[in-house]
């Protein structure tokens, strides 16, 4: 009973203090990483869908200039067919059904007026050049490529308004409001005819602007009807 | 209570009538009629195997629509996509491309082992390092979509196996939502944008077809100007609009001079009630029965079935004519019920011609006559029973025997032709000999040719016979024929059959003639040949080609592992049931063969290919189709085939087989005719000779004539069976009745009656009705012209002899 009355000593309080502190770090510690999991665990697995961000929809006004302001921009990009620098780089992720790992690839491309060269430098230096007439991969012909070739000289043109035929396009701004310099936005494009819908289920796609200035295409995910999906990120330098 | 004498013949005949028309408005619907043009072909035995071929076809065939379109100044690719929508919007159109999933999923299960020759050569030419890279382009690159994953075939080889196999319509181009198919010639290379859709209806679905002539229309372009349509659809729509444009004509034409020269003849709306209702009833229980019997009605049918309305009203003038004469009412039920069952039977030669379609018409004919007779007697004893006796011969008399006019052409006719003619009997004896003789010299040369078995010309009868049942118009036929071009479709009348008792063997005959036919590719005789070999191979081709799979790609350090690597992807967890896939022999083990043999026919005859496996009594048979090259040879490419393969040229054969139901109507009708000889002698002994006579002359010379216009075909013959009915109808009237006044009078008015019925039908645009239409019509007009030739005499004779039923008939 002596030790019981008697006052704790210091080296007690401190060792207790420290035990208290610990604990309490450890719950805090706890509930914050199960509060993340479940945050993440309620968003999807791609970082560019629209339900990671705090969105704004477009109104058709506020779409027409964002498409006009993208074209501007990826016009001025084209570059006369004799150029050799590239627009810029992008890095690839396919991701296969009945594959449980993704194919990464990555290399650079150049946007002309009528053509599109894709060099993938790896894991292997492939050139494929995209026409309105299909796709052709170190010169041998992608037979049935017609489709996806012209949808992708539109988009990396910044030539959307022609694919709202094909397409239903809904576009949302993101909230930047803690980022005075940058602007983004999210567009998804949903097939509207069926024989398209046969193939793809929806494209995603990525844009941003710096300082107001121009509109610039930072990614592009394609959903297929078979689940498989290409994502795809660009960027003016080599990361 | 209902009293005892509450059921005469005509309340009875009312109640069944009642009962008919409840019935029939019960089951009718517009799939009761259809307008199949290969429901008018014959089906005998030496015809079931192409029959069998055929219905594969016609099943492809007839659920297909096909439109090809031109890109031109008047058509912007913009139209063509918003026609193709408008199709696509119709409930009875289904643009799909299941077809393309079909042959995807027959890859996936059967086809692993299945190369193109160009993917063989590849494969061997090509390094290692060439194919792994052309593996790591596949993956990498964001336009290439393998329609197979990854892991059921790493190098994508179905895509140019499906580029390579498909037909060229499922070839689609999404991009413009449209086929786009090129086609080459010698001279230009054109392109069209292909519109497929699969019918969710029956072609003959009236509807359907209106609505996609409607959609058609609203194209600034016409058929065969940068317009090409194909599918049983467009033919059913013309042979629909042809057979009902024939029974309008026809049916109204008839219909219009029956009420003219009834009320010209009888003066009063009551013979016209009597006739009308007749031909009413006769037409609607013959389609009653007819539909009873074959569930459904073709449209030839009903255009040739329009013909009753002159036949039936024969019946009806006899009637109203000799109505209140006692005696004259006996004999003429006799006449009438032998002219009845005389017609009948001559349609009934028609009904063993194995033609669907004149079986129908045999039945359709044969209810609408007996309806009539039917009626006829129901109405000529009402008529007695309620007159009887106590009618004045004078009032009962119609006014049209009255007639100062008629009467007196009449007797001038009588006085001076007739008379004079009927002692002229050995003169008319001679003149048949010599045509009967003339017609048996017209027809020697195509006999002989037949039963020496030669081949027939293109324009033989037997080919003018075979294209004298379509109904199609030549726009069309060209349109089709222009489109199978484009389309490459090889040729569904001239094949190969190639058979074999087991199917392993099969299989390898096939390849084995394939490889016979190669000099003939070469050399430009034919553009190409298909068979199930593109699809199944052997057991022996299936290991030759697994080998060359396995060495050059999935070998252990081949280019399936180097791919992997590349891909920094651990393969090795990966199931890897696509590089070792099973040969049909492996899988038979597991399996009774006859299970899987049946399993597997059973899958590769869903293909939307037309070559399908028939296996049958433990034979198996397939068929090599063939598109015709420049130098086109079929006499070359019979030189070319194997013991276990066989040239066959349904054209040919179904020429073959009409000319041969041709001569078995020819021996029908001379025995038929001997028959009715024996029974003419039976009945009337000496006078017996004068009807026989009338009979052969008004058949052959109505067959004589024909035959200066046409060769005679199958349809002459069978058209001349109802010459001869009518013919003795007319006889027996003559014979029962005597030949006075009223008796030739009705007899002209049903001639007339007829004649206009068969002589709007011999301007039909069908050339078998026209055929029908020509002899009949020549027919009749010889039979007016000559019977009263045969029997004028009888009236003078009738006073000396004493002999037949005429002396007691008339007092006229």
């Amino acid at each position: 009973m002596t030790v019981v009355g008697k006052k704790m000593s210091t080296a007690q309080r401190r060792s207790t203090m420290f035990l208290f502190s610990g604990t309490l770090i450890a719950i805090i510690s706890l509930v914050s990483i199960c509060y993340t999991s479940s945050v993440i665990a309620d968003t999807p697995a791609t970082s560019t869908s629209l339900n990671n961000l705090k969105t704004t929809p477009l109104t058709d006004t506020q779409l027409h200039t964002l498409l006009q302001r993208l074209q501007t921009t990826q016009s001025l990009g084209q570059r006369n067919t004799t150029e050799v620098k590239p627009n810029g780089f992008f890095k690839q992720t396919k991701t296969l059904q009945g594959l449980p790992f993704p194919i990464q690839s990555s290399g650079h491309y150049t946007v002309n007026r009528n053509r599109i060269d894709w060099q993938t430098t790896e894991p292997t230096n492939t050139l494929t050049t995209f026409t309105s007439n299909g796709s052709v991969t170190d010169g041998i012909d992608n037979a049935h490529s017609e489709a996806f070739s012209s949808i992708f000289i539109q988009l990396l043109q910044g030539n959307i308004t022609p694919l709202k035929q094909q397409f239903n396009v809904v576009a949302y701004a993101r909230d930047t409001s803690n980022s005075m310099a940058e602007e983004q936005w999210a567009l998804t494009l949903t097939p509207s005819n069926a024989l398209l819908k046969k193939f793809i289920q929806h494209i995603d796609l990525q844009l941003s602007s710096e300082n107001n200035q121009q509109v610039t295409l930072s990614s592009i995910h394609i959903n297929e009807a078979n689940d498989d999906a290409t994502h795809i990120v660009f960027s003016e330098t080599v990361e | 209570m209902i009293k005892a004498g509450f059921f005469t013949p005509i309340r009875i005949a009312l109640l069944v009538l009642a009962g008919m028309l409840l019935h029939f408005f019960s089951f009718i619907s517009s799939s009761s009629f259809y307008s199949d043009i290969t429901g008018l072909l014959p089906s005998t035995p030496s015809l079931k195997l192409i029959h069998q071929f055929q219905q594969s076809d016609t099943q492809q065939f007839q659920q297909r629509v096909l439109i090809a379109i031109k890109p031109s100044g008047k058509v912007s690719q913009n139209d063509i996509v918003e026609l193709k929508q408008a199709i696509q919007s119709s409930p009875f159109f289904n643009i799909s491309t299941d077809d393309h999933d079909a042959l995807l999923s027959w890859y996936e299960q059967y086809g692993h082992n299945q190369l193109t020759a160009s993917q063989r050569m590849h494969l061997k030419k090509s390094s290692t390092e060439q194919l792994t890279k052309q593996g790591v382009a596949l993956w990498v690159s964001p336009s290439q979509r393998p329609l197979l994953p990854f892991n059921r075939d790493p190098f994508a080889l179905h895509k140019e196996w499906l580029q390579a196999y498909s037909p060229p319509h499922i070839q689609w181009q999404p991009n413009v939502q449209l086929a786009l198919v090129t086609a080459s010639s010698s001279r230009q290379s054109e392109q069209w944008y292909i519109i497929s859709a699969e019918l969710t209806t029956s072609p003959y679905n009236l509807e359907a077809q209106q609505q996609l002539q409607g959609i058609l229309e609203q194209l600034p372009l016409t058929l065969n100007d940068n317009l090409l349509v194909s599918g049983l659809i467009f033919h059913a729509h013309e042979g629909a609009l042809i057979a009902q444009q024939e029974i309008t004509t026809v049916g109204s034409i008839s219909i219009v001079v029956i009420i003219l020269l009834t009320l010209w003849a009888f003066r009063s709306l009551t013979p016209l009630f009597f006739v009308l209702s007749t031909l009413a009833l006769a037409c609607f229980s013959a389609t009653y029965i007819t539909l009873l019997v074959f569930s459904s009605i073709h449209w030839i049918t009903l255009a040739f079935g329009s013909t009753l309305l002159g036949v039936s009203v024969d019946y009806c003038y006899h009637a109203l004519i000799k109505q209140g004469q006692q005696k004259n009412h006996q004999s003429l039920l006799k006449a009438l019920t032998f002219a009845a069952l005389s017609s009948c039977l001559a349609y009934s030669a028609q009904a063993v011609s194995q033609f669907p379609a004149f079986q129908q018409i045999a039945c359709f004919m044969s209810v609408g006559l007996l309806t009539t007779l039917l009626v006829v007697t129901l109405y000529c004893n009402h008529h007695r029973k309620t007159f009887g006796t106590k009618i004045d011969q004078n009032k009962s008399e119609p006014l049209i025997t009255q007639h100062k006019g008629i009467a007196s052409l009449f007797n001038r006719l009588n006085q001076h032709y007739y008379r004079r003619g009927s002692r002229a009997i050995k003169t008319f004896s001679i003149l048949t000999a010599l045509l009967v003789g003339l017609i048996i010299y017209l027809m020697a040369t195509p006999i002989i040719a037949f039963l020496n078995n030669s081949s027939p010309e293109p324009n033989s009868p037997s080919a003018a016979a075979l294209r004298s049942i379509n109904t199609s118009s030549p726009a069309l036929l060209n349109s089709e024929r222009h489109l199978q071009r484009i389309m490459q479709q090889p040729s569904s009348s001239q094949y190969i059959v190639v058979y074999a008792d087991t199917f392993d063997q099969l299989l390898q005959n096939l390849e084995l003639q394939e490889q016979q036919l190669l000099p003939l590719l070469k050399s430009g005789v034919i553009n190409r040949y298909q068979s199930a070999t593109h699809y199944l191979s052997s057991n022996k081709k299936t290991q030759q080609q697994q080998d060359v799979l396995y060495r050059r790609l999935y070998a252990k350090g081949a280019a399936f592992d180097q791919l992997c690597a590349q891909l920094h992807i651990p393969c090795d967890s990966l199931p890897r049931d696509f590089i070792t896939p099973k040969t049909n022999a492996e899988r038979v083990t597991e399996d009774s063969p006859t299970a899987f043999h049946e399993s597997i026919i059973t899958a590769f005859n869903q293909l939307p290919i037309p070559h399908k496996i028939r296996a049958e009594n433990g034979q198996f048979f397939t068929r090599i189709t063939l598109s015709q090259g420049n130098t086109y040879e079929p006499a070359r490419i019979k030189e070319q085939l194997i013991s276990s393969a066989k040239w066959v040229d349904s054209a040919q054969a179904y020429g073959w087989e009409l000319q041969r139901l041709k001569h078995v109507a020819l021996v029908y009708l001379l025995f038929a005719m001997l028959g009715l000889y024996a029974l003419l002698w039976y009945l009337y002994r000496s006078n017996s000779h004068k009807i026989a006579l009338l009979l052969v002359f008004t058949g052959s010379f109505a067959l004589g004539i024909s035959h200066l216009f046409q060769d005679i075909s199958v349809f002459h013959i069978l058209a001349l069976l109802l010459v001869l009915g009518i013919s003795l109808d007319t006889s027996f009237i003559y014979q029962e009745t005597g030949f006075k006044r009223p008796t030739w009078l009705a007899c002209s008015l049903s001639c007339l009656t007829t004649l206009f019925a068969f002589g709007v039908l011999a301007f039909s645009q069908v050339p078998i009705l026209q055929q029908f239409g020509t002899t009949v019509f020549l027919g009749l007009i010889t039979l007016w012209l000559i019977s009263p030739y045969f029997f004028a005499k009888e009236l003078s004779e009738d006073n000396s002899t004493n002999s037949s039923l005429i002396n007691s008939i008339t007092n006229e």
